[in-house]
């Protein structure tokens, strides 16, 4: 179906381009024009004298002038060229047009076309099911907003899918419609401060603070809301309180991944050396990043050397090993990893719920089981 | 298939403008008029085969189908309609398919309007035109498909960049390359003439239209891109001297000279090798302006090395077609014959005061914009050219011009009589000081150079009229009518143009009289500014279709306290791409208007306030318009134009038509 349309076009265009030599016309002087451009200014002049727009003696020196240069081209007048070398131009620039023109066509399409590949329109697109994934349904909640924008709760269906996907300034903008819409909970205040600190790759700014000190406003007890202000207080240089808040949030905590991530917040406060918030926040991890790839692995590798000489020595607590682990296995040292985890299970096999926590780090470490 | 297709009449037209650049060519150098004649099919043939791709990417656009590589970095399925349309244009390869697209139309234009051209001119003509569309069809083809597929796209865009989201910026670009890409066909004109050594009056007829459509064009399009800078970028400056403004400035500063020496050509023969020189370096500096813009050397001389494989192209092209004609004017310009001869004062001498200037001062601009270029990608070092620059040396360029303007209009052809024409121009120089005598008493002073700017415009824009009120009253008192319509529509055409040439220069000059007041205000506070009263009422949020904004509502009153306008200025946020961009809130009274632009509020209670008061500011863009508007009356005055010469005996010297 793609080739028929594609012939016609080639036709179309050779037939229309050569129209000219189909019909034939005798040869014709190129100074024709020329000479009768000039006679249309004596004619022209004429007028202009007749409508008494020039005078007699200006008329008669514009009209020599022009006689003037019809006597010029009269002498560069020369004789048009014969028959017989004219009908071989001919036939070579037929044969251009018929040969080279779509010769160059296809040689060039064939090479960066993709002839067998049909259009894609948007609409022909969103109801079949393979593209139902989660960007097309995002994609349709967001056009059922644009539509609805007093909808809140479609923007706390779609808050966290922005979360998870990275688009952090949209989710916080989805919590404030959501706060703004179906009124303030402590939950939808901690839910937008967690959004904006992801904005700001873990930074807790002002904004953030506002937010989840109106969440403990409203529910003196809740916990995302006072980890985060927990954290605020190391950033802001107080690591002591900051330590003592956690642990008290850790212990009204049941176990489950919301206590073991405080309880890792609180592991990495102790051992850490100075700075501020974890991770590239601190000075230490700055200028880490700061340096070329192949110096960058082996700073890292030292701090776990570090680390691993000082658990070994004289023990650490479960987030500790955890972080040892991680960062072997973040190395691309499974045999190492699988050395510590041994270790680990020496040291702290009177804590079941420890030795718990290294099962599942187990699985994670790939190669055989130890 | 819609798109393929399109790809596919992409190369096919490639073909054919090969086709086109060779056959004709060759038939108009042996004289063979069915041969050259060919050229006229071809430029037909080939600007229906770019239509067609143009609309199948287009169609691609609208239907948001992000199959094509180039839709879905450029659009987005909810944006507004318009900038479905203007989105094609709105990116690298797009607009150069439009431009290309372009060449095209004036190819075909040439083609349509050919019979009165001879065979040969023609032929040699498109066959030019034909090389320029082969080489930029190449380029597109190789270096900036904008007909790339995936085979497995994903289901939303990037979206537009939303400074480009504006309906001024959605024609702005179409106007500023029909009027760069017109003066390829002056160019290939001009090439072909240097080819067939034929260069005379007839010549000068042919180009007079295409000179005229691509310069009226390119001022539409540079006007229209700075009343866009004055209005969305929230500064209220007009012209920053940027280099991607210059690239557009040097083109129209050659292109109005080319206009001017044309007419010398077509009415008296004479600056025959100057008027093709002129056209070879307008459509240089054209090409030089495109790529500088395109190819993002202006913002970074490293934009090269981003993408070698395009810079290179770009280079390539622009030193093939730039050296190249300059090496057909070094061999061919000596064969052409010597024009008329003329006195220093007479029409053609000032017509040569013009382009002395106006090509003194684009190439002042040239060296402003290139020169920190060339020293970055050389030594490294980066330079800075500003404003001052350009106002110490294409500023003052432009002044004796301007004065001269008056006095040319009046001098008769051949040989010219400047006092007679002064005396008439008196009265106008009289009144031209008066005006500034009555600004500055009505401002209380002024800078004096403001002052003699305002008294230059004046008395361009009396010099001008006096002209037509001169032809009107030659007859007498009772003649007026009949003599006001016998002027011909070429002179009112001229008048105007330079009428509004004089108005720009006092909508520049009254920018030294605004007034601009900054302040941070709370609801309720006000302001006063030049006898105006600005309130704020309050400050709230906005949600738009695809931004948030906050805006701030001023209430405008004036001395008596009567309430004129709710004015409301804005930040707008972008929701796709997190961009702030700002809206300006403005009240026009007569020519001037009242400009208000708010900072960043991030409390909510305060906005950081920057108000203007700008006297007759929108004469800035109404004079080029009245340029425009004098283009398009000369542009339809189709008759033959003949310079009559003055005799020696005359003693009354009258610029006869």
């Amino acid at each position: 179906m793609f080739w028929l349309p594609v012939l016609v076009l080639i036709l179309v265009a050779i037939l229309l381009a050569l129209w000219p030599l189909l019909r034939g016309r005798g040869p014709v002087d190129p100074l024709d024009q020329a000479v009768a451009f000039y006679q249309a200014r004596k004619v022209e002049l004429e007028r202009q004298h007749a409508a008494g727009q020039i005078g007699d003696a200006d008329f008669e020196a514009a009209m020599a002038e022009q006689g003037r240069h019809l006597l010029a081209l009269g002498r560069g007048r020369g004789q048009v060229s014969g028959d017989v070398a004219a009908r071989r131009r001919r036939k070579i620039a037929a044969l251009a047009m018929l040969v080279l023109v779509p010769g160059i066509t296809l040689a060039v399409y064939l090479r960066i076309g993709q002839p067998g590949l049909p259009d894609l329109p948007l609409a022909s697109r969103a109801v079949t099911p393979q593209n139902m994934d989660v960007a097309s349904a995002l994609q349709r909640i967001e056009q059922h907003l644009a539509r609805n924008p007093e909808d809140g709760r479609g923007y706390e269906v779609v808050a966290p899918v922005y979360l998870r996907a990275g688009r952090f300034a949209d989710a916080a903008f989805a919590y404030r419609k959501v706060i703004a819409l179906l009124g303030p909970t402590a939950q939808r205040h901690a839910d937008l401060g967690e959004a904006l600190v992801a904005e700001k790759d873990g930074i807790v700014t002002a904004e953030a603070r506002e937010a989840f000190e109106k969440a403990v406003a409203l529910e003196p007890g809740f916990a995302k809301a006072r980890f985060y202000l927990a954290l605020l207080l190391e950033q802001d240089g107080n690591r002591p309180a900051a330590i003592e808040k956690l642990t008290a949030l850790a212990a009204e905590l049941g176990t489950g991944p919301g206590r073991m991530r405080v309880e890792a917040e609180i592991a990495r406060m102790r051992t850490e050396p100075g700075g501020p918030a974890g991770g590239p926040a601190s000075e230490a991890g700055q200028s880490i990043a700061a340096l070329p790839e192949a110096e960058r692995q082996a700073a890292i590798r030292s701090m776990v050397d570090q680390l691993d000489a000082r658990l070994s020595g004289s023990g650490g607590t479960i987030g500790e090993w955890q972080r040892l682990i991680r960062a072997r296995l973040v190395l691309d040292e499974p045999d190492k990893a699988r050395e510590a985890l041994g270790r680990a299970r020496v040291a702290l096999a009177g804590e079941p719920d420890s030795l718990k926590i290294l099962e599942q780090l187990a699985g994670e470490i790939p190669g055989k089981a130890p | 298939m819609i798109v393929e297709l399109g790809h596919f009449a992409l190369i096919l037209g490639f073909a054919v403008a090969l086709f086109q650049a060779t056959i004709p060519l060759w038939g108009a150098i042996r004289g063979d008029a069915v041969l050259a004649r060919l050229g006229a099919q071809a430029a037909l043939v080939h600007f229906a085969l770019l239509a067609l791709a143009f609309a199948a990417l287009t169609h691609a656009y609208l239907v948001s189908d992000f199959s094509v590589l180039n839709v879905f970095q450029n659009s987005h399925s909810l944006k507004p309609l318009i900038y479905k349309w203007s989105g094609v244009w709105g990116n690298h390869e797009g607009s150069m398919l439009l431009w290309v697209l372009i060449l095209a139309l004036f190819g075909a234009g040439v083609a349509v309007f050919s019979k009165r051209l001879p065979d040969d001119m023609l032929g040699a003509t498109l066959g030019v035109q034909g090389l320029i569309a082969s080489a930029f069809c190449a380029f597109l083809i190789f270096a900036s498909n904008p007909f790339l597929r995936m085979p497995n796209p994903p289901i939303e865009g990037r979206d537009l960049n939303p400074v480009l989201q504006d309906p001024g910026l959605a024609i702005h670009p179409p106007l500023l390359y029909l009027g760069y890409v017109g003066f390829s066909i002056v160019f290939s004109f001009a090439a072909a003439a240097l080819v067939l050594g034929r260069v005379d009056a007839a010549f000068a007829r042919m180009i007079r239209p295409w000179t005229l459509a691509a310069w009226i064009t390119l001022t539409l399009g540079i006007a229209m891109g700075s009343y866009w800078a004055y209005y969305e970028l929230g500064w209220g400056g007009y012209w920053f001297w940027d280099p991607v403004e210059n690239a557009s400035l040097m083109p129209w500063l050659t292109g109005t000279a080319l206009l001017h020496s044309a007419i010398v050509l077509e009415k008296r023969e004479a600056l025959k090798t100057w008027t093709i020189l002129l056209a070879v370096v307008t459509f240089s500096l054209s090409l030089l302006g495109t790529f500088l813009v395109r190819s993002g050397v202006l913002t970074s001389v490293h934009a090269f090395a981003v993408d070698p494989e395009r810079g290179l192209f770009i280079l390539l092209i622009l030193i093939a077609f730039i050296g190249g004609s300059f090496a057909l004017f070094a061999a061919r310009a000596s064969a052409l014959q010597g024009g008329g001869l003329f006195a220093p004062i007479s029409r053609e001498g000032a017509l040569v005061f013009n382009n002395l200037f106006l090509s003194v001062a684009s190439l002042a601009v040239f060296v402003g914009t290139l020169y920190p270029l060339l020293l970055e990608a050389l030594t490294g070092a980066k330079i800075s050219v500003g404003p001052p620059f350009f106002n110490l040396t294409a500023v003052p360029l432009m002044v004796p011009l301007f004065l001269a303007i008056p006095f040319g209009q009046k001098l008769a052809w051949k040989r010219g009589d400047l006092l007679g024409a002064g005396q008439r121009l008196w009265t106008c120089m009289a009144l031209g000081v008066a005006g500034a005598a009555i600004s500055a008493y009505a401002a209380g002073g002024g800078p004096v150079l403001a002052l003699a700017g305002i008294g230059l415009g004046i008395f361009l824009v009396l010099g001008a009229l006096d002209d037509l009120l001169d032809r009107a009253l030659r007859g007498g008192i009772g003649m007026i009518g009949a003599r006001l319509r016998a002027i011909p529509q070429s002179i009112t055409a001229m008048a105007l143009a330079h009428a509004g040439a004089g108005l720009m220069v006092i909508g520049i000059s009254a920018t030294a009289f605004e007034t601009e007041k900054i302040a941070a205000m709370k609801p309720g506070e006000t302001m006063a500014l030049d006898g105006y009263t600005l309130r704020l009422e309050g400050i709230g949020p906005v949600t738009g279709p695809n931004y948030n904004a906050i805006a701030a509502e001023f209430s405008l009153r004036d001395a008596a306290g009567t309430e004129l306008a709710r004015l409301r200025p804005a930040k707008r946020v972008y929701i796709g791409r997190q961009m702030p961009t700002s809206e300006v809130g403005r009240y026009r009274h007569g020519l001037s208007e009242i400009y208000l632009a708010i900072g960043e509020t991030s409390d909510g209670q305060h906005v950081d306030l920057r108000a203007y008061h700008k006297p007759y500011v929108l004469l800035i863009w109404l004079g080029p318009l009245l340029m425009s508007i004098g283009g398009i009356l000369s542009l339809f005055d189709r008759r033959l134009r003949i310079g009559v010469p003055a005799r020696r005996a005359r003693l009354r010297p009258e610029p006869a038509e």
